[in-house]
């Protein structure tokens, strides 16, 4: 699970909603280095690039270690996806095995399960997008409203904890309570009712890998919503207070647009992720539900080339997926600058 | 850890219980991603020709000296009701010159002290003139492991791959030959006459170690039969008065009878495999009037198909395992199911488990039936349950010596060495209880381990006679059972089933799964026997009718 909120880069925290507060928190203005000296309006015809260089080179010399890691682990093995276009064998290696050009995507293309486990894919993101991804941030919401830090900290190490269950412990607990030898299942019995079969019933399966996801990770996901909470000037608050505004009309008018530069960005990462929802927590429940469910564009690869030892097809797979996902991230970026947010990047 | 553990090839057990909770061992040994493997030229099989491989075996010289109490019938294994009074010298002396070598093995448990810090390995390796130095690899995950092994050519002086590994790997029949030592000069015909106790294995063993027309490895013989139904026959027979079933409509008898989920008491876990057996279904393909014809399209797996329906619509199915979930030993031990399918070594293992607790369970394999009065088929594992290799590049008197140490680590049951191999040096390592069984003393808890064991293979014994009753049933069930063995029409030969055929089964077994479990309707199955046959079903019959002409078997 590499997805949800714990990697937002540090230039997307939330910048003061609006100017008035004055005396608040100058320095979340400063994040970016300031070049708007730097260029006429423009945006051509910048300074010598020696000159940038002799500025910034401790700038660029911090980047290293990260450009090194992203080299080494990101972009090198990228390379290795010209096995897409190979019938490749792991003994003939990378130069060796025989070039198909783009019969591989051909034969994934007129896969009919390779559809279907993509509708699933589509399916379950858009659930999890509508029904979990606001669960944070009402969570958030709320958590920041407990005035009490003690009862605060409790009440969030609470919530995060789940996120630290491996999906076999939380598929293993929903089983233990919702299965039909769980605990519900047992109590319903001897009370001469019907046994629950939600754990293995495939219409239930959206509600369930759902409520799981809510579960173990709305916690979480809390962790960046509470910080850009906290960014918020409280002055306006007060100000608003003063001029009457009740609760609901403070949470619309300040809580809510404080928010909105972390719930954009957020938004965009998950759509570009969102042919992601996950492997284990799918594998794990894969069979109790059956594949035409719960089959989603990893488990088929898995299934479908890791287990057959077709390398290729599974390559082919994880381009297209990945593919996708850029191209949403990029349009859902461009969506954000229309809506005039900074999205993930702005171009310089 | 509990005492004289035996394991036979723990190894795919606990291989798909590290994947989780998956169904992956109720599909069967077919369905395993085991035994599916990309091969060589691009989603071709291969196989290694039978007919000659008998040039390419050892001979086989039965190591008499060792007499079982009850001999094993129709290929079943011997049993030993007692453990013997005085033990047998298999090698008289010291085989090894001095030698120092790396093996390479899985181990599934705790890693013991290493060379130099562990009396074990000392003892042992002075019973062999030969210091052996293991370099354990974790069993959970050691398909990545000997991957990469594989992959970049690492190979130990000896190593150890279980057979479902061997299968796992792509290309490893081209590895192979690179990798390590032809043993056929070594071995083949009287060669191994040096090695009384290697020529004491079964010669199925032996031809399923050849790759590409050479001896390539020394066997593990495998038990004849992987899996079958447990039950518990202290709660069927005393606490419910039954007998154990003769038919299946027995079985579905007695599982409406006890079923009781009120008192969370349901009758079955999964047994989809062994009905196929008793509904006469083959294992894979059947030969028939020169025709191949596959499992999926006989009427008698239709036949276990709607069998299995029948038990999971009537509930009796426990539904922790409707949800493929993996505690089934858990729920059979604990008397939450009463029948349940499982390695034969389950039973073993439940023993060694639960006995100090529950003195009065006992476990029995459910006899052996078949359908509408025929006889069953029942399906054989593959004859060698793990290959030891020997790195290629050695010279002859290192490859010597190093047989010379498997030798030793094939002695069987009832022999000195096989007692130091295992469970090293008597009031060193372990004590003999009053049956007679070793039990590993607090410092054989701590140094003793399987690497000796997985060296070398043995001719399959039931011995645990500190168990009650065990070997009596054991072997009696085995006896039965064995004489209804499928004849497969590939016998013996060593196979890398094609891409494409390999790939058709998972779609395949995934539907016959909803169909088992209620989610799609019976009148699926044939929809899904022609996709099967289109997405590379016929394709794989092609391949195997090529090998059978291959092989004269037409």
């Amino acid at each position: 699970m590499t997805d949800r909120s714990d990697t937002v880069p540090e230039l997307a925290r939330p910048t003061p909603p609006a100017p008035s507060g004055g005396g608040g928190r100058p320095r979340a203005a400063r994040r970016i280095p300031d070049h708007r000296g730097d260029r006429r309006p423009g945006g051509r015809n910048r300074r010598p690039f020696l000159a940038r260089l002799r500025r910034d080179w401790q700038l660029l010399l911090m980047t290293l270690p990260a450009v090194g890691l992203l080299a080494v682990f990101h972009y090198t093995p990228t390379l290795g996806n010209i096995i897409a276009f190979q019938e490749y064998n792991p003994w003939d290696g990378l130069v060796g095995s025989p070039w198909v050009g783009f019969a591989q995507f051909e034969r994934l293309f007129t896969d009919a399960r390779f559809w279907s486990a993509a509708g699933n894919t589509l399916l379950i993101a858009a659930v999890q997008l509508v029904f979990f991804f606001p669960v944070p941030i009402a969570l958030a919401i709320l958590l920041d409203s407990v005035l009490s830090p003690r009862l605060r900290l409790v009440l969030q190490s609470i919530v995060y904890m789940p996120h630290f269950f491996s999906w076999v412990l939380v598929v293993t607990l929903f089983q233990q309570i919702l299965g039909g030898a769980g605990l519900l299942s047992q109590l319903l019995r001897q009370n001469g009712y019907e046994a629950l079969d939600v754990m293995t019933n495939p219409d239930a399966f959206l509600f369930v890998v759902t409520s799981q996801l809510v579960w173990k990770d709305a916690g979480w996901g809390t962790i960046i919503f509470l910080a850009a909470l906290a960014a918020i000037n409280q002055n306006l608050y007060e100000s608003a207070a003063v001029d009457g505004a009740g609760r609901w009309r403070r949470m619309w008018h300040i809580t809510l647009p404080g928010l909105r530069p972390v719930i954009v960005l957020l938004l965009i990462l998950k759509l570009g992720d969102i042919l992601n929802v996950g492997f284990e927590q799918f594998y794990l429940q894969r069979d109790a539900y059956g594949a035409n469910v719960s089959e989603v564009l990893d488990t088929f690869v898995y299934h479908q080339a890791l287990v057959t030892g077709n390398y290729s097809a599974g390559a082919v797979a994880g381009l297209v997926k990945g593919l996708v996902g850029l191209v949403l991230i990029l349009v859902a970026n461009k969506m954000a600058h229309v809506m005039g947010e900074n999205g993930i990047y702005r171009r310089a | 850890m509990p005492p004289t553990p035996y394991r036979p090839v723990p190894s795919r057990r606990r291989f798909l219980g590290l994947l989780g909770a998956t169904g992956a061992a109720a599909l069967g040994a077919s369905a395993l991603p085991g035994c599916s493997s990309s091969s060589s030229g691009g989603g071709g099989g291969s196989s290694s020709a039978a007919t000659s491989l008998d040039d390419l075996i050892p001979a086989y010289i039965p190591f008499g000296a060792v007499t079982p109490d009850i001999e094993g019938r129709h290929g079943a294994p011997d049993g030993f009701t007692s453990y013997p009074d005085t033990l047998l010298e298999a090698v008289p002396s010291p085989p090894g010159s001095g030698g120092r070598y790396t093996a390479m093995t899985p181990l599934w448990g705790p890693l013991p002290p290493g060379l130099g810090d562990n009396s074990f390995f000392d003892h042992v390796n002075q019973r062999l003139g030969t210091t052996v130095e293991f370099n354990f690899q974790d069993g959970n995950t050691i398909i990545d492991k000997m991957n990469a092994v594989v992959a970049g050519r690492d190979v130990a002086d000896i190593t150890m791959f279980p057979d479902w590994l061997i299968n796992l790997i792509p290309q490893f029949n081209r590895a192979v030959g690179e990798l390590f030592e032809d043993l056929t000069p070594y071995l083949a015909g009287d060669a191994v006459e040096p090695y009384p106790l290697l020529a004491n294995l079964d010669s199925d063993a032996w031809r399923w170690n050849v790759f590409n027309g050479r001896l390539q490895g020394v066997p593990w013989p495998a038990e004849p039969f992987g899996n079958w139904v447990l039950y518990r026959r202290d709660l069927l027979v005393d606490e419910y008065g039954l007998e154990a079933p003769t038919s299946p409509e027995e079985l579905m008898e007695i599982g409406r009878e006890i079923n009781d989920p009120d008192n969370e008491r349901w009758a079955f876990g999964d047994f989809n495999l062994s009905m196929r057996q008793v509904f006469g279904a083959p294992k894979q393909w059947r030969y028939e009037n020169g025709e191949l014809i596959h499992m999926f399209e006989t009427d008698e797996w239709r036949a276990s198909v709607e069998f299995m329906r029948e038990v999971f619509d009537a509930g009796l199915v426990h539904p922790d395992i409707v949800a493929q979930g993996d505690n089934a030993k858990e729920l059979l031990n604990s008397g939450r199911i009463i029948f349940n399918q499982d390695g034969l070594g389950g039973w073993n293992e439940a023993y060694q488990q639960m006995l100090g607790d529950n003195p009065d369970l006992r476990i029995d394999l459910m006899p052996v039936f078949g359908s509408g009065g025929n006889d069953p088929v029942m399906h054989g594992a593959d004859p060698s349950a793990q290959s030891v290799f020997i790195r290629r590049g050695m010279e002859p008197e290192q490859v010597e010596e190093i047989l010379g140490v498997l030798n030793f680590c094939a002695a069987p049951f009832g022999t000195r060495e096989y007692m130091d191999y295992r469970y090293g040096a008597e009031g060193v390592h372990h004590e003999l209880d009053d049956d007679g069984a070793p039990q590993l003393t607090d410092l054989g808890l701590r140094e003793v381990n399987d690497g000796y064991y997985f060296l070398s293979g043995r001719p399959p014994a039931i011995t645990e006679s500190q168990y009650p009753d065990f070997v009596e049933w054991k072997t009696a069930w085995y006896n039965h059972a064995a004489q209804f063995t499928e004849e497969d029409p590939f016998a013996g030969i060593r196979i890398q089933r094609p891409e494409r055929f390999a790939a058709a089964e998972t779609p395949m077994t995934d539907k016959v799964e909803d169909i088992i479990r209620g989610r799609e309707d019976l009148s699926q199955l044939d929809q899904a026997i022609a996709d099967w046959r289109r997405d590379g079903g016929d394709e794989g019959r092609e391949f195997y009718m090529g090998v059978l002409q291959e092989h004269g078997r037409d």
